[in-house]
């Protein structure tokens, strides 16, 4: 278990890190998730020894990292860089921890052997890092660090540097190795779909703090801000100009008289601070009024934006504000989904429990 | 139609005539290449197979059997002893220097980059002369060591083999680091991170990383220290004696005073030839140790 208190890291007058809170069980797939500059790699440096913080304290199963060493913690980084060392081959490379323990040279061996055949680089071992591709260093990188059984492995968005196809493929992969090895996986990144797909828990960050933490469906569906709803994933917001409580839950009046329902509880605000957001996929188009259990609103269509799988419609209402409404283009039945054109009125409707009030 | 094929046509001719003025680019550096290099070499070549600049006797090889003479054979042995001992102490010197200079902040690299470099505004004769006032007998050194004790007599450092070594690692130093420097550069700190990620301690980092990613430097730096300083004859000249006079104080006196040319080229073209079998033996040793070594030659 890695617990962080109070944690805080200055550069001069600016705080990198800001008494930054956060416990990390045993074996979780953790995720750091927050736009460049945030702090998460500040707080990846502390954790690995490379930065002392100025302030707090990180635990690690109860006893404090504060006077060990980088070269003595027992956590290893993959880093963004791959940093593989250019002189030695990719044996080498992955023995090197286990050169630097001590460890008998028949154990290295077997060890560094494993290791390969786990990131499926049998045959390579010789081979200088210059001579491999992106993704075949990419995992080297990883053997090197886990072949030392390291208690935490943090990594420091290690797929930034492969192309996409690559990227979705070591996303499962990388899943995959985290069950198997069963080491806490602690991996920082600017990239919302790798934390979606890989966390088992997210914490978002922003300006040097962790501004949301929880499961990635929590994270996508209950976002606590504005700027967590649009940093996973794209969220349309609207204005409100009066919030009534009701049995079901609640009415929000907008700016230009339209009224519409939200059948949650939610805490009581004044709606001034509130936006009233809603995603793309929980929106859809409609010829025909909407039903009883719906919003909605009229608009027309400004332009569609072609997706292949689905379509992102751009819809002007009549306040003159835009909404994006995602729209699928194959139905699993094999009816064709209605169409709809640029330039056609319509309404845009949504179930009444969907969306969500969040802080401005 | 037909313009767009003209068109093409001009165009390409303009291709062409590009390539032309590409390849006329180039012949400055030839004809600096064989008036200044080619040239001046050939001439020295065909002199040391001549009878003292008299080619009308025919060609001969009694200056090539000349240099076997115990006489010059030792000088020629001492001079290539001078110079390995001289590149070494210069990499002893210059590996910590530059290893210190590549981590200072970038403000405090350039400022001592151009202290590296400022000597270089003065005569290297007078700053050779000016260690005649460092190591002579009542020169710098030997007064500072009588006062603080640890000599009652003055030493005897001067016009001697370590005074020339000395010498020639004083003019020579700044062509080991600043190789080195640029050798440290390139190298990835998060390399140096990574190793301690892995548990090597400082030194483990400095003996795994650091040392081996800097061979290219230091075999770069290792031939600017050592080809000048076999052929130096200032240094020797000025802090030497009489036995500690190095192929270039002879190669000199054959040109200026004994008026012998055809000896002083056959000394040239065998210090030469000794330097090329030398370089190029240490460069594939290197090759074959570490990567990407051209870029710093």
């Amino acid at each position: 278990m890695l617990e962080l208190r109070g944690l805080t890291k200055l550069y001069g007058d600016f705080s990198a890190v800001k008494d930054l809170n956060l416990t990390i069980q045993e074996n979780e797939f953790f995720c750091l998730l927050g736009p460049s500059g945030c702090g998460k790699t500040t707080t990846l440096r502390m954790i690995a020894g490379f930065e002392k913080p100025d302030e707090g304290n990180i635990f690690l199963n109860g006893s404090d990292l504060k006077d060990v060493p980088a070269h003595k913690r027992n956590i290893n980084t993959v880093f963004q860089s791959y940093a593989l060392f250019p002189h030695l081959n990719v044996f080498e490379n992955i023995a090197f921890g286990l050169r630097m323990s001590h460890v008998p040279e028949k154990e290295i061996q077997d060890r560094v052997e494993n290791m390969l055949k786990t990131v499926a680089l049998d045959g390579f071992a010789q081979r200088l890092p210059g001579k491999l591709s992106g993704g075949q260093q990419q995992r080297v990188t990883l053997a090197r660090a886990l072949v030392n059984e390291p208690k935490i492995l943090l990594l420091d968005e290690p797929l930034a540097a492969l192309d996409e196809k690559l990227r979705l493929q070591m996303q499962v992969e990388l899943a995959n190795l985290q069950r198997k090895v069963g080491i806490t996986f602690i991996f920082i990144t600017h990239n919302q779909e790798e934390a979606l797909t890989m966390a088992d828990r997210i914490a978002v960050m922003e300006n040097g703090n962790i501004i949301q933490i929880g499961l990635p469906d929590d994270i996508y569906l209950k976002p606590k801000s504005r700027f967590v709803a649009s940093f996973i994933g794209q969220m349309n917001f609207m204005k409100l100009d009066t919030l009534e409580t009701s049995d079901e839950g609640v009415q929000i009046t907008l700016p230009d008289g339209h009224v519409i329902r939200l059948d949650q509880s939610v805490p009581l605000a004044n709606p001034d601070e509130l936006r009233f957001g809603i995603r793309p996929e929980q929106l859809r188009m409609s010829r025909t009024a909407p039903l009883p259990s719906e919003n909605g609103l009229k608009g027309h269509i400004l332009n569609e934006v072609y997706y292949g799988d689905s379509s992102i419609f751009v819809v002007q209402l009549e306040n003159e504000s835009t909404v994006s409404v995602m729209h699928q283009n194959y139905l699993p039945s094999g009816n064709n989904p209605e169409s709809f054109i640029e330039g056609e009125d319509i309404f845009v409707c949504w179930s009444t429990r969907a969306g969500c009030l969040l802080p401005e | 139609m037909f313009a767009g094929v003209r068109e093409r046509d001009a165009s390409s001719r303009s291709d062409l005539l590009k390539i032309r003025e590409s390849q006329a680019l180039l012949f400055p550096p030839y004809f600096f290449l064989v008036v200044f290099f080619v040239l001046p070499v050939l001439i020295i070549l065909s002199l040391s197979f001549s009878h003292n600049r008299d080619f009308s006797l025919g060609l001969t090889l009694e200056n090539y059997i000349r240099i076997l003479d115990p006489l010059y054979f030792k000088v020629l042995l001492r001079s290539i002893l001078y110079a390995v001992i001289a590149t070494l102490t210069a990499l002893l010197i210059g590996f910590p220097m530059a290893y210190f200079i590549s981590f200072v902040s970038p403000k405090w690299k350039m400022i001592f980059m151009f202290l590296i470099l400022v000597p270089f505004w003065t005569n290297f004769l007078v700053r050779i002369f000016a260690w005649l006032t460092i190591l002579g007998r009542q020169g710098l050194l030997n007064s500072f060591l009588i006062w603080t004790g640890i000599i009652t007599e003055p030493l005897h450092l001067l016009h001697s083999g370590s005074a020339v070594v000395v010498g020639l690692v004083y003019g020579e130093l700044p062509f080991m680091i600043l190789p080195i420097i640029a050798a440290l550069d390139r190298m990835d700190i998060s390399l140096l991170e990574a190793a301690t990620d892995l548990g090597a301690s400082r030194f483990h980092v400095f003996r795994r990383i650091v040392v081996p990613l800097s061979i290219p430097g230091i075999i770069a730096g290792a031939i600017f220290v050592f080809i000048p300083a076999l052929g130096s004859f200032v240094v020797p000249d000025i802090l030497g004696g009489r036995d500690s006079f190095m192929i270039g104080n002879t190669i000199k006196n054959q040109f200026m005073t004994v008026r012998d040319w055809s000896f002083g080229s056959a000394l040239s073209m065998v210090l030469m030839v000794a330097v090329l079998i030398g370089v190029s033996a240490y460069l594939k040793q290197g090759k074959e140790q570490s990567l990407g070594m051209g870029e710093y030659l």
